[in-house]
């Protein structure tokens, strides 16, 4: 059997009309937040404007910096550096295409037989770094050329040789009847010669001694041409 | 704090976040721009200085180099050369020697390509010549020693020798001389004393 609930002295509330509890918003962070957004963003504003401020004045100094560093940078010395550099420069340029002739001239000298002799010769520069040489040459007999031919082709001083138009003159007795006529060999040679095996070199070099056997001198050029032809000593040369 | 009401505080958080878009944001966008300009000035400031300094070490080696040297390297090197006065080297090179000068001729200035494959195409611009003379086989010698060692470059592009009837050598020789192929560079001719 249910409990009488009429008997008891504690007062009941009846379930139907129980307060509803009311739900209490929480607006104290609304506050709070905009508060503290709004000072945030007075106190970035003036951090930022005082920040501003101090970069431009950063700015500004580098601005006066860099046109300090221009000003002090130096027109005239930077064109004479590159003057004396490209100047410089050619002086390379024209001293490793400087050749001896005469060295092509000994070398010739030195390959060739005594039997053989030049009629003419011409030598021509190709380019910077070739000379050819055309030559007649006549020789007593077709050995001779022959020999002629395995010497030049042996040396090393020779880029390339090459023999052409051999012509054969046969000797004999003259019309006369009594006098008698060497034959000979006549022949075209082209030579081919490498600069850098002909360049000209300095025939006494700067600090030799007056007595050294390895150097060659020849007649100071200064005191066969005066004003004009002395040594050069951007080469390192006296003469 | 609770004292505002709910439209006052409303109102700060909407001042906030337009200072926020309207000020702090653009400013701090300036504030970044103004950097790294600011880096690109000190950068090239930096560039500069490096390049002066360059400067001042290059300028003491040049500055290092003797007047002898520097007078020799600008003979050799000129700006330009006075056909002339080659010539009257020429002459008294041949004089000196005591050989026989039968001819001799200026070809003048060439382009500074014309012959590419002989200096002139390395900003070289070459001034030729022609002479002829009749020697000794030694003599030969002897004269393409002393042109080879003139204080300024004789180059010879061509050489032919012929027999002649007097027992000598009958030589013709094509010479070229070079001078640096500029304009901006303040002359220095061959014959001219050195700056």
């Amino acid at each position: 059997m249910p409990p009488s609930t009429a008997s008891s002295f504690i007062p009941k509330r009846n379930p139907v009309n129980r307060p509803k509890s009311v739900r209490r918003y929480n607006f104290v962070i609304i506050p709070i937040l905009s508060y503290a957004l709004f000072m945030a963003s007075i106190i970035a504003s003036g951090a930022l404007f005082i920040y501003q401020i101090r970069v431009h004045a950063q700015l500004a100094s580098a601005v006066r910096n860099l046109e300090e560093q221009i000003g002090n940078f130096n027109d005239t010395d930077l064109n004479r550096v590159i003057d004396f550099d490209q100047r410089l420069e050619l002086a390379n340029k024209m001293v490793a295409s400087h050749v001896s002739l005469g060295s092509i001239l000994s070398i010739l000298e030195t390959v060739t037989a005594e039997t053989v002799q030049f009629k003419n010769l011409k030598i021509d520069r190709k380019d910077d770094h070739t000379l050819t040489v055309n030559a007649a040459l006549v020789t007593s007999s077709l050995d001779g050329a022959l020999f002629q031919r395995a010497t030049y082709a042996a040396s090393s001083l020779i880029t390339s040789t090459k023999l052409s138009g051999i012509s054969l003159v046969p000797g004999g007795v003259a019309s006369d009847g009594k006098t008698t006529t060497k034959g000979s060999v006549g022949f075209s040679a082209e030579f081919t010669f490498s600069t850098d095996k002909i360049l000209y070199k300095p025939l006494v070099q700067e600090g030799a001694g007056a007595g050294s056997a390895h150097t060659e001198t020849i007649k100071p050029v200064s005191s066969i041409a005066p004003k004009p032809v002395v040594a050069s000593s951007s080469k390192k040369t006296t003469l | 704090m609770s004292n505002y009401s709910l439209f006052t505080q409303l109102g700060m958080i909407g001042v906030a976040v337009a200072i926020l878009f309207v000020y702090i944001k653009p400013t701090y966008t300036a504030i970044q721009t103004t950097l790294d300009t600011t880096q690109t000035y000190l950068e090239e400031a930096d560039k500069v200085k490096k390049v002066d300094d360059l400067l001042t070490e290059k300028v003491s080696k040049v500055d290092a180099v003797s007047a002898a040297d520097m007078a020799a390297l600008k003979r050799y090197v000129p700006d330009s050369v006075d056909d002339v006065l080659v010539m009257k080297d020429l002459q008294a090179i041949f004089a000196a020697l005591a050989f026989p000068l039968e001819g001799l001729t200026a070809g003048g200035a060439g382009a500074a390509t014309a012959q590419p494959g002989v200096l002139g195409g390395a900003g070289l611009v070459p001034h030729t010549f022609s002479l002829s003379t009749k020697v000794s086989y030694d003599d030969l010698k002897t004269l393409l020693k002393v042109l080879e060692a003139n204080n300024y470059l004789l180059q010879v592009n061509s050489l032919s020798l012929a027999p002649s009837d007097s027992g000598l050598i009958g030589v013709s020789m094509s010479l070229a001389t070079f001078s640096r192929a500029t304009t901006t560079a303040k002359a220095v001719a061959v014959g001219e004393e050195p700056l």
